[in-house]
């Protein structure tokens, strides 16, 4: 993500502790973006609204705790997105969402015989056409919304932020173990889900 | 196909999501990075410097639980500036010296050595031992009053009765004042104010009707010592005019006024002094009687009994004076 010539996130937020601004400027320039994306995603488009919110609260939180913060077990990133999953999960019970914290109580998939997803085609660069891939994100967007709130936050944290599950595990705040059980909950409704809709798709290409 | 093949499509599905390339607004950035720059400077600057120690002490007095406490002590050290230099409890005994001022006035007009029942009434020694200690204030009245003290002591204690009875305020020969009831220590000034000025008034009376209890006692102290004259006296009317004086024994002859008589006389004067006691006429007993004239008329009549020396003086007013035997028996044999 940064290569050696840049100060690490730790670095910079310990600079920024000792009352250097530009540290923090740099941090928010890395993290601004994914962040922002993450929240959104998390918050879904039902309550898209909030994403403003959450993203300003989660990074004043980041400017109150300078003083406390030290660069132990947890990266700043992982951190960072802690204290923004703290707050989705704030939201998501304000608004009356149920919230599962506990390990997935959806029934264990179980694959289709003949399922659209075993026969999605492998990405190839005559299949990277722009539009199929924006409609496929749409529809990724569309089955993230029917995620319960943890399989989709193990989910974005590692596909989308490309976090090692480790540390999906902390910032989710849970055991390694469960957070694998969400993440591959979660990818075996999203590819049910996405092979739907890419089914007339890979009948079209093939 | 496998999985990692699919998750592959998913990611890529990810980055060409509506939203991959969303950012933040502009404001909001603007105004996130506002409040970490005034952070950041806030960490940068002095007040990050460790406090003053008397801003520190004086955070700490800022505390309520402090504050209140340290209000209480200076309350508590305001009352005790007020309450400085006055009496403690208000039960305690008043010091004498204000109520003394009027005593002596009427020490002087005791003329003669009183009687014992006198010298007991208006003896203040006893009375100021409570004024000293309050644990003793009972004491004198606890002690019985001796009803007839030995001859020694009463001459010892009517040569130190003067000086004591100037040395004595009259306040102490009323009764101790009655304690009063102690005032609660959430007096005010002003309360104490009245209430010295209560007692001082009572102090005040107290002083004058001491003082005129004195002064009758005084004027009766002087009637009977007119009445008890002593032997001095006579001795001195006897040698103003000697002429004018006889004796006679029992129903002797009248004889002229001699040395013999005189000499008598004045040994009886230095054995009795002026420890002559009445007596009722009817227990005066019959003895050996020594009478002296003036002009012819019996004024004196000396008679010695088995334990003194009884004096009439007439109309059949009796003394006696009680004496040891050993000057008894000296004056049954130098008697004329």
């Amino acid at each position: 993500m940064s290569d050696a010539s840049e100060p690490s996130d730790d670095e910079l937020m310990s600079a920024y502790a000792s009352g250097d601004a530009t540290a923090f400027e740099r941090l928010y320039a890395r993290h601004q973006a994914g962040l922002y994306r993450f929240i959104r995603r998390l918050l879904g488009n039902g309550l898209a609204a909030q994403t403003d919110e959450v993203f300003q609260d989660t990074w004043l939180k980041v400017v109150n705790a300078r003083q406390r913060w030290e660069p132990q077990g947890a990266s700043f990133r992982t951190w960072l997105y802690t204290l923004a999953n703290h707050r989705v999960i704030d939201i998501w019970r304000r608004s009356g969402r149920e919230v599962s914290i506990s390990t997935d109580d959806d029934s264990p998939w179980e694959p289709e015989a003949g399922a659209a997803w075993q026969h999605w085609p492998a990405p190839s660069p005559q299949s990277e056409d722009l539009a199929f891939w924006r409609r496929a994100g749409e529809r990724l967007l569309g089955c993230l919304d029917e995620l319960p709130l943890a399989q989709r936050s193990a989910f974005l944290l590692h596909h989308d932020d490309e976090l090692p599950l480790a540390e999906v595990a902390r910032a989710l705040e849970v055991g390694f173990e469960t957070a694998k059980t969400r993440l591959r909950y979660a990818m075996s409704k999203l590819r049910t889900c996405m092979g739907a809709y890419l089914a007339p798709m890979q009948g079209g290409s093939s | 196909m496998t999985d990692d093949e699919r998750d592959a499509h998913l990611r890529a599905a990810l980055r060409h999501a509506p939203d991959a390339q969303l950012q933040p607004p502009h404001a909001l950035s603007e105004l996130i990075l506002k409040e970490a720059r005034a952070k950041a400077r806030d960490a940068a600057s002095p007040a990050r410097l460790p406090p003053h120690p008397l801003l520190g002490i004086w955070d700490w007095l800022a505390r309520p639980s402090v504050a209140t406490g340290f209000a209480g002590v200076m309350v508590a050290t305001l009352i005790g500036l007020m309450w400085w230099d006055q009496p403690m409890d208000e039960a305690m005994p008043r010091p004498p010296a204000p109520a003394a001022a009027p005593a002596p006035a009427p020490a002087p007009v005791v003329p003669s050595p009183p009687a014992a029942p006198i010298a007991e009434a208006t003896r203040p020694a006893p009375a100021r031992e409570p004024a000293r200690t309050p644990q003793r204030k009972v004491a004198p009245a606890a002690k019985p009053a001796p009803a007839a003290p030995p001859a020694a002591e009463t001459a010892r204690e009517e040569q130190a009765a003067p000086v004591a009875r100037e040395a004595a305020p009259p306040v102490a020969l009323s009764a101790p004042p009655p304690a009063p009831t102690p005032a609660p220590a959430a007096d005010t000034a002003g309360a104490a104010a009245m209430s010295r000025a209560k007692l001082f008034d009572e102090s005040k009376r107290r002083s004058v009707g001491s003082a005129d209890t004195l002064n009758k006692a005084a004027k009766t102290e002087a009637r009977e010592a007119e009445a008890r004259s002593s032997i001095s006296q006579v001795r001195t009317a006897i040698a103003a005019e000697p002429a004018r004086w006889s004796w006679h024994r029992d129903d002797g002859a009248p004889q002229a006024m001699n040395e013999v008589v005189r000499g008598w006389l004045a040994r009886l004067d230095a054995d009795a002094g002026d420890r002559w006691q009445p007596v009722d006429a009817t227990a005066v007993r019959p003895g050996r009687e020594i009478r002296l004239l003036r002009d012819g008329h019996v004024e004196h009549g000396f008679r010695l009994v088995e334990n003194g020396v009884l004096w009439q003086r007439p109309p059949g007013h009796w003394q006696l004076v009680t004496l040891p035997p050993t000057s008894l028996g000296a004056l049954e044999s130098t008697a004329p």
